[in-house]
Formats: C-alpha cells, structure tokens, sequence
C-alpha cells in the first residue's frame, strides 16, 4: 500500500525532509525505486504529491473504475506517470492531505481586520465580532477544501488530514499589513479548531503539528522557520528540521493504517 | 349635491375593492411626501419591517446600516447575526415601549435591571436575545458587544431623515422593577420566566400613541427635520398571553396599532402610512398573500405589497427577487419561510400546545 500525501506548498518541506532523511541513512524510511518523492516505512510506502504548481482541488479526483482512481487533471496525471510510471493509482490507497484548508491565508489578510477584532481585542475604533461569527467566515473558507474531502469520501478513497505548520511571527498579514500578532494566532487557532472538529465529526484522522515546534504563544519557533536563499523572504513555510519531525509522525500513521 | 358626488372611484368600496382583482388595487396609497434615493433611512420594528428595510437597500435607496456586517461573515450567515437586517443590530422591536427604551439605553437614560441571562455557560442580552444565536461566551464579552451596540444606536437619528417602524405587537412582557420592555417573553428564547420579576402588558391605543409620540419627540430633537413612515404588521400573534383566543386578540392587537397610526397620521403633517397591514390582511385579499399557516406572509406577498410601496414612489425598479426557492432551500423548521428566518415571536410556537 503506498499512501500519497498531497496538499499545497507546505509538502514541499516534507518531501525534502523524507528526502534528506533518507540521504542521511534514517531508520524509518528507507528510497523506494529512484524517485525523489517515494519512500517506504515498513511494508508502506509514502508518496509525496502536489507539489508542482497544479492546484489540488475536489475535480481533479475524476472516477474509480475497477479499483482504480482516475485522474481527471492531465498535469498531475503527467506528474505521477513521470515519477511513478502510473497514471491511476489503487482506489483503497490512503491519501494525506496537507494543509488544505486548516490555515486561512485570505481570511487572514481580509480587509474585515482593519475595522473589526475579535471581542478580546476590539480597541477602540474596532467593532467586536464573536468567535461564532469568526467561525461562520471560517466555514465559508473552508468551503472549497470540505468538498475536496467529500469528493473523496464520494469515491470511497480513504483520506487524513495533515496539518500545515504553526504560523510565523513574520506572517505577511503581521509583518506586511500591519495586522496585530495577538489578532493572527486568534484566527489561526479558531481556524485549527473549525477545521479539527469537522474532520473529527466525520471520522478522519488529523495529524497535528509536532509537539514543541510552536512557542508559548502559538507560532512556530524561529529554529523551524524556512529560510529562502534568494527571492523574497518566505514567511509561510517550515524548513525540513520540521518536516523531519512531521515526516516521522506520518510515517507512523502510514505504518499504523498500513499494518 | 353631496359630498360623495366627486369623489374619485377610490373612495368607493364597489369600484376600488369588489370590482378589481383584490391584488390589483389601485392608489390604494398616496405618499404623504417624497422619499428620494438620496433620502437617509433608518427602518426598525416587528419582523415584517425586515422586507422593508431590504427593499430600500435592494432598490438602492439610502438606507442606514450603522453596524454593518464584516466583508468576511458570508452573505448566508449576516442575518443570523443580526447583521443587515435593520438599520442597527437591535433585532425585532415589537412594541413602541421597546423603541423608546432602546433608544433610551443608548443614550444612557436607562439602565436595565435585568442586565443578562445565563444557562450556566453562555451569556445573552434579554433585549436582543437572538443577535447572537449561541449567546457570549461571557458577561465581560456581552458587555463589550451591547455597548458597542448602543454606541451604534446613539449615532443612528443624527444621520436620519426618515424613520420607518412597524408596529407589530400591542401585549409584551415588562420587568416588574423598572418596566423595562423585552423583546421576547423570558423562558422562551432565553432566559427563565420569574412571575416575581416578570409581568405581561398589553398596550392600550393611549399608551401606543403616547410611547410613539415620546418617540417622535426625541427623534425631532436631534433631527427638527425627521419625517416617518409607520406600518402595522400584517403577520397575527404566534401566541397571546391575554386570555383570550388569539384570533380576537389578533384583531384587537392590530386594530389598536392601526388606530395610533391613523392618529399620528392625523396629527403630524410629516407622519405618512403605508397599508401593508390592509393589503395583506384586509378580507378582499382573501388571504392570498399569507402561506398556509395563515400567519407567515408569502414571498409573493411581500413583493405584491412593496411593489404597490414603490410604485406610488414612482419607482418602478427592479423589485427584490422572489425568495420561494431560498426560503425552500434550507427551512430552520417545516413551517419556517423567508419571513420567519429572523422572526424571535416564532419561538413561541415551539412552547406552544
């Protein structure tokens, strides 16, 4: 059984830290084949998907047809055949779902913020919203990635859910549009929670961000922020020491649903 | 010679009413004044002053909307909290008590007693007990958001050309200390029922005149200028608490509101009335325009009665789109249609026999 864990670009510090582990002789994953995305932990294997810039979105989950998942997005079609030589994959393969839909980059930097705050945190000049409200805008945002979860559901592929990484004390919405820090881990935990309790009423698993990787208020510590080289300044994703961690949590849970 | 001999047709009942299509009526309103798109309106009152309000902002009149929605809460979940349903969050205001003291409380000449209600986890505020649905998450939280609320309130009539209210209900339930008016009977949407601290009232045409006139007084005081546009819900007692059956406590309801309408309109030159009341429920209209619990006023209904509005306004826009399909989408309860959605005096039916 391989597991295909796919999602947005957080994957990619996943795939690199799988990649490197592997490199550095690690004892949980071990290559599979001569893909750099394509390991095995136990008698599993994890595939890392979705990492080009094609969207993952509910359609291109096209049909099963004699056990097979078909693919409807020619990209990502092209994608998996040119690592895997496959251009469907088993239909009782798990697939790991990165990301999508528990951190809420739009709300986040919504234009709502400069007039409206959180009750806690409504000074003066801003108009109080309850955290139900917060979670009704929450809900709609989610929208999109609750029906790539049904659509799965739909075509009977077992699915989890794995979380993106805790937010940065330099999230754009903090560090470019002036947004309170206070304010951005209030909304990401309400999203966490909105997101969490959906996926719990519905059965799915949920693997969370490692224990010790956020600091005392919520956002991911400095030692595990992704650092670009060139180019602008990331301020979203974690690096691989993070991925480490978090490939070792979902190498646990492939093996686990594997065995 | 006599004083019927130039009447026009609409004065009498065969050619205005028997011989006309009862949904067909002609200038069975004539505006008082004009109300141009650049005129500020704020609208408040029973759950049927809801389709006025939308229609003013539908049509792109100058409606006021001093606690407007944040752009994130989805369109679908706004009137769940409250948002763009009247000119402020204050929810349904049933009586002109409830209106006086609303005001009242913004302006901080008063102070209810009876500051909240608790189940033991959450927090509402008995005066708008309904604008958040699973109440604050504590009394320091509920206090933020109810004076953040009469802050709004306070700010309202400055920028006020036009008030339209809909009386809808003459009995309510008052706090027996300070008489402070709520919107819904305690024990019902929230709240626990205590016969110590809380009585029924049902108006009387002179208390109704008298609050609305007090009303109007204030209003004038911060606006010289302000005209009104008063209208009877058409839409009966889900309950009456008044001992007797509810339909001629109904009809002895409604007629008390219309009669103080009249009244005002008699007495102030910058009162105007619109029939909605008599359009819906006056007996020509056979009840075309109430769905079949004969309470809820239909889609169809409502639009048949603003277009008559609108119409003797000279506007001939664009109504607002028939709500069948939306009402039918996603009913709260088997009954519920687009005019209940927002509707606390509904609630009743649920503790009802």
């Amino acid at each position: 059984m391989t597991a295909y864990i796919a999602g947005n670009s957080h994957v990619i510090c996943l795939a690199e830290a799988a990649r490197r582990s592997v490199a550095g002789g690690a004892r949980h994953l071990s290559a599979k084949g001569i893909s750099p995305r394509h390991f095995t932990v136990g008698d599993a294997g994890i595939f890392f998907t979705g990492i080009t810039k094609d969207t993952l979105t509910p359609n291109m989950f096209g049909a099963v047809d004699r056990g097979s998942l078909k693919f409807t997005d020619q990209r990502f079609q092209q994608d998996l055949a040119g690592w895997t030589g496959e251009t469907t994959v088993p239909a009782t393969s798990p697939w790991g779902i990165c990301n999508v839909a528990n951190t809420s980059r739009r709300l986040y930097r919504d234009a709502t913020w400069l007039t409206f705050a959180p009750t806690h945190l409504a000074r003066a000049g801003l108009t109080p919203v309850t955290d139900d409200a917060i979670r009704a805008m929450l809900e709609r945002d989610h929208r999109g990635a609750r029906k790539l979860y049904e659509r799965l559901a739909f075509l009977g592929v077992p699915t989890f859910a794995i979380s993106g990484p805790p937010l940065r004390r330099d999230h754009p919405a903090i560090a470019e549009d002036g947004y309170r820090a206070e304010l951005l881990q209030h909304l990401d935990s309400l999203a966490r929670e909105v997101w969490r309790d959906w996926l719990v009423n519905r059965g799915l698993a949920l693997i969370e961000p490692p224990i010790g990787t956020a600091d005392a208020d919520g956002f991911l510590r400095p030692e595990f922020e992704n650092v670009r080289e060139a180019g602008a300044a990331d301020r979203i994703h974690a690096n691989e020491l993070y991925g480490d961690l978090m490939v070792a949590r979902i190498a646990e849970h492939v093996a686990r649903i594997g065995a | 010679m006599h004083p019927y001999q130039d009447l026009p047709s609409r004065a009498f009942w065969k050619q205005a009413v028997a011989q006309r299509n009862a949904m067909e009526l002609a200038d069975v309103y004539t505006p008082r004044f004009e109300i141009a798109r650049s005129t500020r309106i704020t609208a408040a009152g029973s759950c049927f002053a809801q389709h006025i309000g939308k229609q003013f902002k539908t049509r792109g009149y100058g409606f006021i909307d001093v606690e407007p929605a944040p752009p994130a809460l989805p369109a679908e979940a706004r009137g769940k909290f409250g948002f763009g349903i009247y000119s402020a969050r204050y929810g349904n205001i049933y009586s002109a008590r409830q209106l006086v003291q609303t005001f009242a409380r913004a302006r901080g000449e008063h102070t209810p007693v009876d500051e909240y209600w608790t189940d033991g986890e959450r927090f509402y505020d008995p005066y708008r007990p309904s604008i958040e649905p699973r109440g604050y998450a504590s009394l320091a939280e509920l206090r933020i958001h109810r004076d953040a609320h009469l802050k709004a309130v306070s700010s309202l009539l400055a920028q006020t050309d036009l008030f339209v209210f809909t009386f809808g209900l003459t009995e309510a339930w008052e706090n027996i200390e300070d008489g402070t008016i709520y919107p819904t009977c305690p024990g019902t949407v929230h709240g626990e029922f205590d016969e110590a601290k809380h009585r029924f009232i049902n108006f009387t045409f002179r208390q109704v005149l008298e609050d609305f006139e007090s009303f109007i007084a204030y209003a004038r005081s911060i606006n010289p200028a302000m005209r009104f546009l008063v209208t009877v819900s058409p839409v009966p007692l889900t309950a009456t608490a008044s001992g007797h059956h509810v339909l001629p406590a109904t009809v002895a309801s409604k007629s008390i509101l219309r009669a103080v309408c009249g009244e005002l309109y008699d007495t102030y030159d910058y009162v105007d009335y619109f029939p909605s009341y008599e359009l819906v429920s006056s007996h020509p209209m056979r009840a075309l325009a109430y769905e079949p619990n004969l309470r809820s006023v239909s889609a169809a209904g409502v639009a048949q009665v603003m277009d008559v509005f609108f119409s003797a306004h000279g506007d001939a826009g664009e109504p607002e789109p028939v709500r069948e399909a939306d009402a039918a989408a996603a009913p709260a309860t088997p009954e519920q249609t687009a005019d209940d959605v927002v509707c606390d005096e509904l609630i009743l039916e649920t503790f009802g026999r």
